[in-house]
């Protein structure tokens, strides 16, 4: 039987607030990349007869502009969605399992 | 300098490379006292940093496929692969931003190592979490076995030449011949298979998951730099991107001849063994030239050989480049039948534009279908996989997140889209390797490096795919085993075992998992490689959709997220029955053109709302805990922190 302070609803927790939002940021992204990746690819990738493949960069063009130039505005995207776009929100810390330090990576401590 | 210093030098780094990661294991050990073992040994106790997190987030997912595989595709179907990997330029931000910090969230608050235990704890149902563990220890069983078996060949393909290994190989054909199982397969194989299963069962049983982040860091660094040194040497070799291109779009796809017969023009006292990959001029054709599939003796006193298999070239250019002028051997091909593509048989251009061609599909390799499935797969289907949700669960703060989202993003970037220049490159390097793709990452390294001079740096190259292949591994088996010691014996069967006990059994688990993985890749089934796909799209299949809805969607409950698994699951198998009706072997059926995980996700996602919809809602007092900011604080289980 649930207890009756845990009848009532409590405050949304702040990290599932921002995560939501991130979520929606993340799919958004995707959706114009996909239709971005595929639509130019598709569209300039297919061969017409009698017509010679251009390069850019030593790429087919199509490749270039499908593809290469998509990816570095995508990680353009992503660098600025984790630097001035996505929340540093709380996590719980589980006592028991911060006895020593941490892994071989960088990071913040509380 | 000569091939056999290539294999010495690619033996020493090799067991350089061991050496580091047997370290690695040992000091990870060291990292374990004073902390709680099961949360440490399966989770690294959630204290990953950026370094950590990222690379063996992006380890995980660079399997053998990544360098045996794709690099085949590539070198098969051309640029059209730069569209099919291309969802790879979102897959951190996508498979990452997803889930990561909602599912390590709510791991801390239901204290799960696992992710069956997260699905269960969300629900409140036990089995939620059962159902979840049967479904993961399936599909990842068939995983294990592809990748113990990948690893195998590219330790054959390291070691062949080295004259150690071929007298370690003669030594186990003489102790295995006569016994059962083991006794009729090749020794080769054999050998390698059971160096590298030592040492994965070995170093992941004794150091648990810190000693397989700690690995992974190390085979992911390998990784980038030996991508990162072969584009450089091939591009240099090649004569820069553009050359390479417009070589390729001159190049039309080579022919297969299944009953070629070898002639000679006159006997010879002595057998005359042609090695697999022979050139051979071709009967009838001035400038025709043929690669053997295989090897080939020609008897004594005959003067011909039995039918074998050849790749035709057709390329003109090519043609000219590699017919022997005068010829080494005095052996003419005489092709017989030929088959030509299915599809871009003949067409110049075909290998540096779309869908770039097909031996076996008529509408060519990639249809617009299956370029949209695959942006979408690669994304959301690596978001499925349990081996990345319990990284995401491991992190130590949201700082560490969003660092390591950006890090896999330049990660990526410097991996993916390299090997598909690199590879489309090896086509104008290396003609003909179309007698055995699989082999082109090796082929390439030992060419390039031998050509530039420095045979020292094959063994690196070589270590790449290696430390592709062992990074997986370790991940799977301690997911098992993991999943066997948590969910079924510590949550099922004995919730009041001691550390001790549960200790030993993690240890003894573990190492049981792999031998019996190893014990069935001693025999690969024929479609290993497809049970491989099999099993990686299924497990997003089932776990993808539940875990997206329970993190999410407070409504989502225990019904739902067993119809979500079920109904992924049900869908995926489905599609593979169909398909395996439809063709005779096993393969999944693409329905509408489609890759099967669309449809298994939509069932998946589709089965999972209906059926929360009609159940009861879950308990507020379950979604306050794991969707409000207060319950944690009132029951005093936790305390939130702050980074700084």
């Amino acid at each position: 039987m649930p207890s009756p302070q845990s009848e009532r609803d409590v405050p949304q927790d702040p990290l599932y607030i921002n995560a939501r939002r991130e979520l929606g940021f993340t799919l958004l992204t995707w959706v114009v990349f996909a239709v971005w990746v595929v639509g130019v690819s598709w569209w300039h990738g297919r061969p017409a007869p009698g017509v010679e493949v251009k390069t850019v960069m030593g790429m087919p063009a199509w490749a270039f502009w499908g593809v290469g130039v998509p990816w570095v505005a995508a990680n353009a995207v992503t660098f600025w969605f984790c630097f001035r776009f996505m929340k540093d929100d709380p996590l719980e810390v589980v006592p028991e399992e911060q006895a020593e330090g941490d892994g071989p990576g960088e990071g913040t401590r509380p | 300098m000569n091939g056999w210093s290539a294999a010495t030098w690619a033996l020493n780094g090799f067991i350089l490379y061991m050496i580091g990661v047997l370290a690695l294991a040992w000091f990870s050990s060291r990292h374990r006292h004073g902390k709680s073992f099961l949360s440490e040994y399966f989770l690294g106790s959630r204290n990953l940093g950026m370094w950590a997190f990222a690379l063996t987030f992006a380890a995980t997912n660079a399997s053998g496929g990544s360098f045996m595989g794709f690099p085949s595709l590539i070198y098969t179907h051309g640029w059209s692969l730069a569209l099919w990997i291309a969802s790879y330029m979102v897959v951190p931000m996508v498979t990452v931003g997803l889930l990561a910090k909602m599912i390590n969230q709510v791991a801390r608050k239901a204290r799960a190592v696992t992710v069956p235990e997260v699905l269960g704890a969300r629900f409140g149902s036990p089995a939620t979490s059962l159902i979840a563990t049967l479904m993961l220890v399936l599909f990842l069983f068939f995983y294990l076995l592809a990748q113990f078996k990948a690893g195998a060949i590219i330790m054959t393909t390291l070691l062949g030449e080295v004259p150690v290994f071929q007298q370690a190989v003669s030594l186990t054909a003489e102790l295995t011949r006569g016994l059962p199982w083991i006794g009729t397969s090749d020794p080769d194989y054999l050998l390698c298979l059971g160096m590298f299963a030592v040492t994965v069962i070995v170093y992941t049983t004794y150091g648990g998951f810190r000693a397989v982040v700690w690995t992974d860091v190390m085979q992911g660094i390998v990784m980038v730099v030996g991508v990162v040194v072969l584009l450089v040497l091939t591009l240099s070799q090649v004569g820069g991107l553009r050359r390479a291109t417009e070589q390729m779009a001159r190049m039309t796809p080579p022919e297969l001849a299944t009953n070629a017969v070898l002639t000679l023009e006159a006997p010879w006292t002595n057998d005359l063994t042609l090695r697999k990959g022979t050139w051979v001029a071709v009967a009838g054709d001035a400038t025709g030239i043929a690669r053997t599939v295989r090897r080939t003796v020609i008897p004594a006193g005959a003067l011909q050989s039995e039918p074998i298999p050849l790749i035709l070239i057709t390329t003109p250019e090519e043609k000219a480049r590699l017919h022997p002028d005068p010829q080494p051997l005095p052996v003419l091909a005489e092709p017989g039948g030929r088959r030509a593509y299915a599809s871009g048989a003949g067409q110049a251009g075909t290998y540096v534009t779309l869908p770039g061609p097909s031996p076996t599909a008529d509408l060519g390799f990639l249809s617009f279908g299956m370029a949209m499935s695959f942006f979408v797969f690669w994304a959301f289907g690596g978001a499925g996989q349990p081996s990345n949700m319990v990284r995401m669960m491991a992190f130590k703060d949201t700082v560490t997140l969003r660092r390591s989202i950006a890090l896999v993003s330049v990660y990526y970037s410097l991996i993916y889209f390299p090997l598909v220049i690199i590879f489309c490159c090896a086509r104008v390097l290396m003609p003909g390797m179309e007698i055995d793709s699989d082999r082109v990452m090796p082929e390439l390294a030992t060419h390039v490096t031998t050509s530039a001079g420095m045979p020292w740096l094959a063994g690196l190259l070589i270590a790449a795919p290696f430390a592709a292949v062992m990074s997986s591994v370790d991940s799977f088996l301690l997911l098992v085993s993991s999943a066997l010691v948590r969910d079924v014996y510590q949550k099922t069967i004995n919730p009041h075992a001691s550390e001790r006990t549960i200790r030993r059994l993690s240890y003894w688990v573990t190492c049981l998992v792999g031998v019996a993985a190893v014990l069935w890749a001693i025999k690969p089934t024929r479609y290993l490689q497809d049970l491989s796909v099999f099993a990686s799209s299924g497990l997003a299949a089932c776990f993808l959709g539940p875990m997206l809805l329970g993190l999410y969607w407070k409504r989502m409950n225990g019904t739902g997220a067993i119809t979500a698994i079920v109904a992924g699951g049900v869908m995926h198998l489905v599609l593979y029955l169909v398909g395996y009706l439809e063709s005779g072997h096993f393969s999944v059926y693409p329905l509408l053109g489609l890759h099967a995980f669309i449809w298994d996700f939509a069932a998946s996602l589709g089965g999972g709302v209906v059926a929360a919809r009609l159940s009861a809602p879950p308990p507020r007092e379950l979604v306050n805990t794991f969707f409000g900011s207060a319950p944690a604080k009132e029951k005093g289980i936790s305390k939130a922190i702050l980074p700084k």
